[in-house]
């Protein structure tokens, strides 16, 4: 549930640091992965976050039997989604979080790769994530939870990832077409209070 | 004076109110609040920055609820995301979305309000007619063990097989399904949340309810407060729409929950003499995650049935707990459980066998427990505190001895693995693998902490130097403000708070309705 964020990017000097060097360096400008932009748009996410995030999800889902990928999921558009239903502050510092987690810069700073996190093969991809999940800076294991929920709240917002677990909703229950009640000149109240005058 | 009960969409113009009582917030605090004043003839107009939903939109899904009925759309947490916070953020306020566990508050932390904290006048005798009240109008029963779903059953089965005290909890419902969707909205009306009893009847008796409409300061002239200004929220993306809703009241209570209510006061610059925003107790919870072999089903049936408070007091210094079980829903489950990438997906596959154990602390009783703070980020953060929590060795170690009794337990009651909250967690297989937790890592991030209990903030007390609002609820430096909701509460509890803010509010009401009749 809990996504995404927080001041992560403030936390410390050397992450502040880090973001301004990694804006203007030789390294930071290494392209990351490139994915096609999915035909509904995005709407918090730009090219590059969105492929970073999505390359995130395809480790932080792999294949496994009834369960369905992160690409059939699309988890990084569902977050996409998630992100654009909350604060624009929130969606600002994730961003900001996946474009250093992509940063080359800042790849060969933590664990010595110059190469892009997207553009990784999977073992690396892996070490990263464990490196910055079980890094002794704050900073970075707040910017791996803050990625992880997002991507872990996205992924399990899908139906068939829900079914994947086990999980059956209650039916029969729910009635869309319910009455709203705004006052008593929609009559008594229909739900279950009494009164107690 | 007709009552209803607007949405952001109705309100097309700049609106200006006036009335005897303005009530921000209407969860447990400003429901009850709310009706105890209409009932006694005032003019009440309540605002509420969450939207109206009722059984209509609770469709069960978690994606949308998270987003739409709590806080932060579910993302509340510490600066360092090291607690995540759950708190309610619709009409009804947490009582729309909780679990349902309904406690009197343990007489032991009134004592300790009145010896400590200079509180008057509000103790057990004080607070008994108003919980008896609040228990037949709210249907407050006992949820007997035979009702109790696998989940709690596991708990009660390991808490008898270590000889550890255990009760039954009760629960404001009334016909329920035990669906066990409480977290997400219940769709039958059967929760007794303020959402179906106390907010209906009190529109019925004439109050206006604004929903939302975010208050986002309030004025103030001398000693009083002058009026209380809102943005109308677009309750589609819950952005403002730029229309603005002012209300000129005699008398303003803010309910907004800890957390939210010392934000308003802040940004209205009324910092109670450097007091608001202080001494924010959580319930700071660690979840011990087991499988069995038979499947639990903890997303079933009535969510939180059973306790044991056998933990809470460990005596001086030392971070006690209650012991409780959470419903086990996917969405939830995934983000609040450890583990990443292929472990993760195991134990999401296993989500039918999974039972989970809460270790709830109760801060704030300990010399020293100061709890966290509250302050104000970026005014472009729309929705947003900067809540600090620090966790200490004093915390961590009442985490890691919590985390051994609760595997303890879930071994008694034949669990075959136990998982800590660890972000690599510690995986047990046997009583003896226990040992493993006095190695793990505690610190923050490396062991999740979660809260679903916001207290304090604008702390009840004997002296305007120590706390905010006095032992009538009344911000101590200003005539016609009240706070009335859990931010009041000087330290946790020790169990569930609604029914201690439900009953606090309303013994509180008497003072409220008292300072509109000597400004009128
Ligand atoms: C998932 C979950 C499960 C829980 N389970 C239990 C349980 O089983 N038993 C129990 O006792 N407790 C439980 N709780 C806690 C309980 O619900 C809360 O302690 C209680 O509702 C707090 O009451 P309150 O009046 O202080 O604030 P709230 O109930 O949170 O109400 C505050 C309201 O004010 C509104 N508001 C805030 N700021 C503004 C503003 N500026 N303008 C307008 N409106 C504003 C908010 O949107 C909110 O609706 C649970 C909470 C959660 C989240
Ligand atoms: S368990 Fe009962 S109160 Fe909770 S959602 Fe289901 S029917 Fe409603």
């Amino acid at each position: 549930m809990s996504l995404s964020r927080r001041t992560v990017l403030k936390q410390g000097m050397f992450a502040s640091a880090l973001l301004a060097l990694g804006g203007s360096s030789f390294l930071a400008l290494r392209e990351g992965l490139s994915l096609p932009i999915p035909e509904e748009g995005l709407q918090v996410f730009g090219p590059a976050e969105y492929a970073t995030f999505q390359a995130l999800a395809r480790r932080a889902f792999p294949a496994r039997e009834g369960f369905p990928s992160a690409d059939t999921v699309r988890v990084a558009f569902l977050a996409d989604r998630l992100l654009a239903r909350g604060d624009p502050s929130i969606a600002r510092e994730v961003r900001q979080v996946l474009g250093l987690f992509d940063n080359a810069l800042a790849g060969l700073l933590f664990s010595g790769h110059v190469t892009p996190f997207s553009r990784l093969p999977p073992a690396a991809q892996d070490a990263v994530l464990e490196g910055w999940r079980s890094s002794r800076l704050v900073f970075r294991r707040t910017a791996h939870q803050a990625l992880r929920a997002l991507a872990h709240a996205a992924y399990y917002s899908h139906p068939d990832a829900v079914r994947a677990t086990g999980f059956i909703a209650p039916e029969g229950f729910h009635d869309a077409n319910a009455p709203v009640w705004r006052g008593s000149a929609d009559g008594a109240f229909a739900g279950s209070g009494g009164t107690s005058r | 004076m007709m009552g209803r009960i607007w949405t952001g969409d109705e309100v097309t113009e700049d609106t200006t109110l006036t009335c005897d009582v303005c009530v921000v917030g209407s969860g447990a605090g400003g429901g009850v609040l709310g009706l105890e004043l209409a009932k006694r003839g005032l003019d009440v107009v309540m605002l509420e920055e969450g939207g109206y939903h009722t059984r209509r939109d609770f469709d069960l899904d978690e994606a949308k609820a998270y987003s739409t009925f709590y806080q932060e759309g579910g993302n509340r947490a510490t600066d360092d995301l090291a607690i995540s916070i759950f708190q309610g953020r619709t009409v009804g306020g947490g009582t729309t979305i909780n679990w349902c566990a309904c406690f009197r508050t343990p007489p032991e932390i009134l004592e300790r309000w009145r010896d400590v904290h200079g509180v008057k006048g509000l103790d057990t005798a004080a607070l008994t007619p108003h919980w008896d009240w609040l228990e037949e109008r709210l249907s407050i029963r006992d949820w007997p063990i035979e009702r109790a779903n696998r989940n709690n059953r596991i708990l009660w089965d390991g808490l008898g097989a270590l000889g550890y005290s255990r009760g039954t909890v009760k629960r404001n419902v009334r016909a329920c399904a035990a669906l066990g969707t409480c977290g997400v909205g219940c769709p039958t009306d059967a929760k007794q949340s303020t959402l179906v009893t106390l907010i209906p009847e009190a529109v019925e008796q004439g109050m206006r309810l604004y929903a939302n409409a975010s208050v986002r300061q309030l004025s103030t002239q001398g000693i009083r407060v002058t009026a209380v200004h809102a943005d109308v929220l677009d309750p589609a993306t819950s952005r403002p729409t730029g229309k603005k809703l002012t209300v000129n009241a005699k008398v303003t209570a803010v309910c907004g929950g800890a957390i939210n209510s010392p934000g308003l006061l802040l940004r209205s610059k009324l910092t109670g003499r450097g007091n608001v925003g202080k001494r924010l107790f959580l319930h700071p919870v660690v979840i011990s995650q087991a499988r069995f072999r038979e499947r639990v089903e903890a997303y079933s049936g009535a969510p939180l049935t059973v306790y044991s408070r056998q933990f809470i007091d460990r005596g001086p210094g030392k971070l006690g707990w209650l012991l409780e079980v959470p419903p086990l829903m996917p969405l939830q489950s995934a983000v609040a459980l450890s583990g990443f990438g292929a472990e993760h997906q195991e134990h999401m596959a296993s989500l039918p066998h999974a039972n989970a154990l809460l270790s709830i602390c109760l801060d704030g009783v300990h010399p020293g427990d100061e709890g966290g703070t509250v302050a104000l980020r970026d005014a472009s953060e729309y929705t947003r505190f900067k809540v600090r929590y620090p966790l200490r060795d004093f915390h961590w170690e009442g985490f890691r001895e919590a985390l051994k009794v609760s595997a303890r337990i879930q071994f008694a009651a034949g669990a075959e693995q136990v998982m800590s909250p660890h972000s690599r967690p510690v995986v047990m297989r046997g009583e003896k693998d226990i040992a493993l937790l006095d190695r793990a890592p505690y610190s923050p991030l490396e062991c999740s902490v979660v809260s679903a209990h916001q207290m304090g903030g604008c702390a009840m007390g004997g002296s305007p130097e120590t706390s905010v609002v006095d032992s009538t609820l009344r911000y101590w430096d200003l005539d016609n403000l009240f706070v009335v909701d859990g931010s009041v509460f000087p330290t946790a509890l020790g169990v569930n708070p609604m029914e201690t803010i439900l009953g606090v509010a309303r013994w509180g009401s008497q003072h409220v309705a008292a300072a509109v009749g000597s400004t009128a």
